[in-house]
């Protein structure tokens, strides 16, 4: 093994070339560097998993390679017989059609398809991605993993020799991580995937490229990359925190763990027989009944669709079920309603909907401010939440510019300075690296609040939470203990498939990275 | 004194608005009871539907071009008719129209609502601030036989009303009948600029989007104790909330652009939808200008 400051081309002599870049170089309008002297070769049937901390530039030579962008300097050589396609991050901005079917075919119908031929080929890709009964649909109106399946079988049914593949895994329920995952093993052509997943780039890529500040810092295989913690931890990969609860035999040991949350009196949070429906005839949660103590930690999990965020709407008063809500014994009527931002504070999935000012402090101090508190302790709290946060030296830096990750650490600040009873966290590790994730779990781990935790990550919950709400079709399917939780076969939700392959992962990662 | 009278028996006007009263009621009653329990709506629900009546009868199959020629001219005509009873003759045609082809009575009300409460007001104003001369019918409405009204101006008001409804019914029929994709497709054939209909169809996918974004924006605002009011700090926040919602629309519009750049678009959208008239189609099409056209005539020569 080896570990390299300098890059060393990857090399297959016996595989033939079919993409190379030659000193490329990249500059945002504005002048800012995106990416500097590039040189790579891509080989036909390579899988090259793209890593780096946020804002390494790896989307920014994914577009250049999909020809979106034209570098500033340098040359890309593409084999002419290649056709790319591209996946992009936002999958929403992908699906620009008023139907699934359509946008499945907007591609083929421009490429010179038939009539007939385009239809067959939306059938045979949608039945691939299991979305053939939503064809008639609109896109807006699937749920999140039924639209990034849309989005791939658009993609897929051109029949690309060359995917690429922006955060592929994102927000993702275990059934489409699950069809996802099957149908890029079985793709025949060449893969570059960038993702913060390593996990799921191990399995999926036999080769890595590392990207810092623009640049390529390595160029070696996936086993060279996850078996060497320095050069991980260099990029913001350090991925190894997981090896405790995927890869451990035991349990992980939460920090509350072993803490008795009965038999306090009256329950911090509590629900009977809470229903909520949207208009329009949807119910979204029904009768759920549950009772959430002062300090537990909270996992709630299920598939998309199945709830979880109109219960997290409904717990800070924006949406009114039916039912009892009763905090602290007391029922939340509508005029405590208006003012349960001040104990319950939510941080949602999408961390640009909670920025919209012009400096990191005054997005900070916004609601801090709203709480009546001193200009000093309004000062120190942000000063605190950004510290805590690794975002001190940002202070000035305009929200809109920061990084995913960034941005989603900012969001989190935002709540924190607030210091409410309760926190809530929809998708928290969304965005974010590794690095960004063990952050996250560190300063969840240290705050005194109440936690629930919104995820799919069921590895990033076992840290935090020592309970587990499923929920399924908007009902409380159980609610048991964590490790109960992570055994049940019939709890799990599908959560065997995407446990299987990540536990086989870990396990081989481990090997790896302990023999080395 | 006026040169003629119409004198309405309270018995009739009252039971007449008694009909009206109570049908809203119903409605009302019907909405409150399968309404949510909060004025939050959702995104999956806030996005109208746009061609739900999806049967294959006969009507369905209409070529859109002519259906939407035809239903356009006919709503020409409509509007340029004067008298009531003519004016009746082509409501009630287009509301048989929607009676075959099955249109839901609920989403007929909804179009109409807006437009029914325009109307409301117009027939309230017209006839009462109309100016009564010594030579103008009025009507009284019994007993308020003190409150007179000009008649010309209450058939003015009820004319309005007539045409507001035909041309509501009839636009929601053209709409409602197929698909959006199709109805833009058939539009875009029949000669309105690609570029317009590229347009109307990106909005109607995204202006939801984007609705839906300003409201998770404006959710997490409320979160952390945002009320506006009447000052300087609440216009600065709204001020920033705008300027970010302008910037992502823009990083929004930039990545569409990207995306289907990537799938092949080079400024035109594919033709989903091949349309192929038959002898039936130009019939029916016929037939609906031919309404029309026939009560323009008579009003303009026999009447």
């Amino acid at each position: 093994m080896h570990d390299i400051s300098q890059p060393i081309p990857y090399l297959e002599p016996s595989k033939p070339t079919i993409i190379e870049l030659r000193d490329i170089d990249y500059d945002y309008p504005g002048g800012r560097k995106a990416l500097r002297r590039i040189s790579l070769f891509i080989y036909e049937g390579d899988r090259l998993a793209v890593v780096g901390k946020n804002g390494a530039g790896k989307t920014t030579l994914a577009k250049l390679i999909a020809g979106i962008y034209k570098p500033t300097q340098g040359e890309i050589a593409i084999m002419k017989s290649q056709r790319i396609g591209m996946v992009l991050q936002d999958w929403d901005d992908q699906l620009f059609c008023p139907t699934v079917f359509e946008d499945i075919a907007f591609g083929l119908l421009l490429a010179g398809f038939s009539r007939r031929e385009a239809e067959e080929r939306v059938l045979e890709w949608a039945r691939k991605l299991e979305i053939d009964e939503y064809l008639e649909r609109e896109p807006h109106r699937l749920s999140y993993g039924e639209r990034k399946r849309v989005v791939l079988a658009a993609v897929l049914a051109l029949e690309p020799d060359i995917l690429i593949l922006d955060e592929p895994t994102v927000g993702l329920d275990r059934k489409s991580e699950g069809i996802i995952f099957d149908i890029l093993r079985g793709f025949r052509g060449t893969i570059i995937c960038i993702s913060h997943d390593l996990f799921f780039l191990y399995f999926l890529c036999q080769r890595a490229l590392v990207l810092k500040n623009g640049s390529v810092h390595h160029d070696y295989t996936m086993r060279d990359l996850v078996s060497q913690r320095g050069t991980l931890r260099e990029h913001g990969l350090d991925f190894t925190f997981r090896f405790e609860c995927c890869g451990g035999s035991s349990p992980v040991i939460t920090r509350t763990k072993g803490r008795s949350f009965v038999d306090q009196g009256t329950s911090y949070l509590e629900l009977y027989n809470y229903s909520y429906r949207y208009p329009g005839e949807i119910t979204a949660i029904r009768n759920i009944s549950l009772k959430i103590e002062r300090g537990e930690r909270v996992a709630v999990v299920g598939e998309n669709g199945a709830g979880k965020s109109t219960l997290a709407l409904c717990l800070v008063g924006l949406l009114k079920g039916e039912g009892t809500y009763l905090l602290e014994g007391r029922e939340v009527c509508d005029r405590t309603r208006k003012t349960l931002w001040r104990r319950i504070g939510i941080v949602f999935q999408d961390a640009r909907d909670q920025l919209f000012t012009s400096s990191c402090f005054e997005e900070v101090a916004f609601g801090v401010k709203r709480m009546g508190l001193s200009e000093r302790e309004t000062r120190e709290r942000v000063k605190w939440a950004l510290e805590a946060l690794r975002l001190r030296a940002y202070e000035d830096k305009v929200p809109y510019h920061l990084s995913g990750g960034e941005k989603k650490r900012l969001a989190l600040a935002t709540i924190l300075a607030m210091k409410p009873d309760v926190i809530i966290l929809d998708e928290p590790t969304n965005d974010l690296d590794p690095e960004g994730e063990k952050i996250l779990m560190e300063v969840l781990d240290e705050v005194e609040s109440t936690l629930i935790v919104i995820s799919h990550d069921v590895c990033f919950l076992s840290f935090l939470c020592d309970r587990a709400l499923i929920l399924e079709n908007g009902c409380l399917k159980a609610d048991v203990a964590y490790e109960e939780f992570l055994k049940a076969e019939h709890l799990s939700l599908g959560h065997h498939h995407e446990q299987d392959y990540r536990l086989r992962c870990c396990h081989a990662i481990r090997e790896l990275f302990y023999s080395s | 004194m006026s040169s003629s009278v119409l004198r309405i028996p309270a018995y009739l006007w009252l039971s007449s608005t008694l009909v009206v009263f109570l049908f809203f009621f119903i409605g009302f009653i019907i909405k409150k009871i399968g309404r949510p329990n909060s004025s939050i709506s959702s995104f999956e629900v806030k996005v109208p539907s746009i061609g739900v009546i999806r049967e294959k009868s006969f009507w369905h199959r209409w070529d859109p071009r002519i259906r939407i020629a035809s239903s356009l001219l006919f709503c020409f005509f409509s509007v340029s008719l004067s008298k009531v009873p003519l004016l009746l003759v082509s409501l009630g045609w287009s509301v048989l129209f929607s009676i075959a082809v099955k249109m839901p009575i609920s989403l007929v009300a909804r179009r109409l609502k807006p437009v029914l409460i325009f109307v409301l007001v117009i027939a309230i104003l017209l006839p009462l601030t109309a100016t009564i001369e010594p030579s103008s019918r009025i009507i009284i409405f019994e007993p308020f036989t003190d409150w007179p009204i000009n008649y010309e101006a209450f058939i003015k008001a009820i004319t309005i009303a007539i045409k507001a409804i035909t041309v509501v019914i009839t636009t929601t029929l053209i709409l409602e009948m197929s698909p959006y994709t199709v109805t833009i497709t058939a539009l875009q054939k029949i000669g309105i600029p690609t570029g317009l209909s590229q347009m109307l169809l990106l909005t109607y996918r995204y202006i939801f989007v984007v609705i839906d974004e300003a409201e998770r924006m404006a959710r997490a605002m409320t979160l952390r104790g945002f009320y506006p009011k009447t000052n300087i700090e609440t216009f600065k926040v709204i001020g920033q909330f705008i300027g970010t919602l302008f910037l992502r629309s823009f990083e929004r519009v930039q990545r569409i652009t990207e995306a289907m750049e990537l799938r092949g678009y080079k400024g035109q959208f594919p033709d989903f939808y091949h349309f192929k008239s038959k002898p039936g189609d130009w019939i029916l099409g016929l037939l609906w200008v031919g309404i029309s056209f026939g009560l323009f005539i008579v009003q303009h020569f026999f009447l």
